[in-house]
């Protein structure tokens, strides 16, 4: 699923490490997500954009057919 | 109806497994292999095709997530129960001299659990972006 | 939707590395106590289980880091993980028994023609037939819970 996870995190000057530490998630994941690999559970996607103190909708980009 | 065609193929999973199970068991009465390959074949087939003849949801991702959490236990428990069982008959094969073979089966099978796992492992770590 | 707390810090601690070091400890002891014996089929156990052990290192190699040097801050199991591992397992168990089946089934059939394998088969066929009996017991449990 298409994602503007990096850009957050960049806004907010955060490494991966960092991120996936605030998340409680591996690095791992937060690169998957980042790369478009891996789609996270509804609870880490709200988990996600509650630490940006954004909508859900402003990081992750459902796809229109 | 879509509870029709699940009643239906739950119906015809019990016939088959029954069919199957009959061939089978009488085909290594009499020591014969080919008909019980056939009928596990056969079975499997008339299974997937009736499952593929219609455009009913069979199973989502609840049931998926299900199967998946499923097999997660069952491989953990398996895999040890095998792999201890299998030390424990050569370890102690002057004892159990006549059960050695079943010891080395169960110690191979459990060793080829584990590679099989983790080759499934690092093709998943890779899809899902290690 | 909670799993069994239990259950899932059990589970917990065979996909850490916790688990790895326990495995590495266990091999290394089983070669150890095998060379002391002198007993050759200790040793080969050990040699069979260390090169299973590899490929759970190359595996884990991501993680090896952070599992050895017993950094307790850094978490090395997260959802993704687990789905990898609940996905793996699904694929494994799938194979394996089938296969431990068709196997078992084949070599008991073959009795008359390989009567050295009859044990092996139906060793095969029994774990086979278990693995099939835990999937189904472990699918009941969650299909209740979930």
């Amino acid at each position: 699923m298409k994602n503007n996870l990096k850009v957050y995190r960049a806004m907010r000057d955060l490494t991966q490490e960092e991120l996936a530490k605030e998340l409680d998630v591996t690095r791992q994941t937060i690169i998957a997500i980042e790369k478009e690999k891996y789609d996270p559970s509804i609870i880490l996607a709200f988990k996600i954009a509650r630490f940006f103190k954004v909508q859900i909708e402003d990081i992750f980009i459902y796809p229109e057919d | 109806m879509k509870g029709d065609f699940m009643k239906n193929y739950k119906i015809l999973r019990i016939i088959v497994t029954i069919f199957v199970a009959i061939v089978v068991g009488l085909s290594v009465t009499f020591g014969t292999v080919l008909p019980a390959i056939l009928a596990i074949v056969i079975g499997a087939m008339v299974s997937y095709i009736y499952k593929k003849s219609t455009d009913e949801i069979l199973e989502d991702e609840r049931i998926a997530r299900v199967s998946e959490k499923a097999s997660r236990i069952a491989i953990v428990v398996f895999s040890i129960s095998i792999a201890l069982i299998g030390m424990f008959l050569i370890i102690l094969r002057s004892e159990y001299s006549d059960y050695t073979q079943a010891g080395f089966t169960l110690a191979y099978s459990s060793v080829v659990l584990l590679a099989l796992y983790y080759i499934f492992y690092g093709y998943y770590n890779k899809k899902y972006g290690s | 939707m909670q799993p069994s707390g239990t259950v899932m810090k059990i589970l917990a601690i065979f996909e850490s590395g916790l688990f790895i070091k326990i495995l590495s400890v266990f091999i290394t002891s089983l070669l150890v106590s095998g060379l002391i014996l002198l007993n050759i089929y200790v040793i080969t156990l050990a040699i069979i289980l260390s090169s299973a052990f590899c490929i759970v290192l190359y595996i884990n190699r991501d993680q090896l880091k952070e599992i050895f040097h017993g950094d307790s801050s850094a978490i090395v199991e997260d959802e993704r993980t687990q789905l990898i591992n609940e996905k793996a397992s699904t694929m494994t168990l799938g194979i394996l028994i089938a296969v431990m089946i068709y196997m078992g089934i084949i070599l008991v059939a073959m009795r008359s023609s390989y009567p050295q394998f009859l044990q092996a088969g139906y060793t095969l066929f029994l774990v086979g037939l278990f693995g099939f009996i835990m999937y189904f017991t472990s699918r009941a449990y969650y299909s209740r819970k979930y």
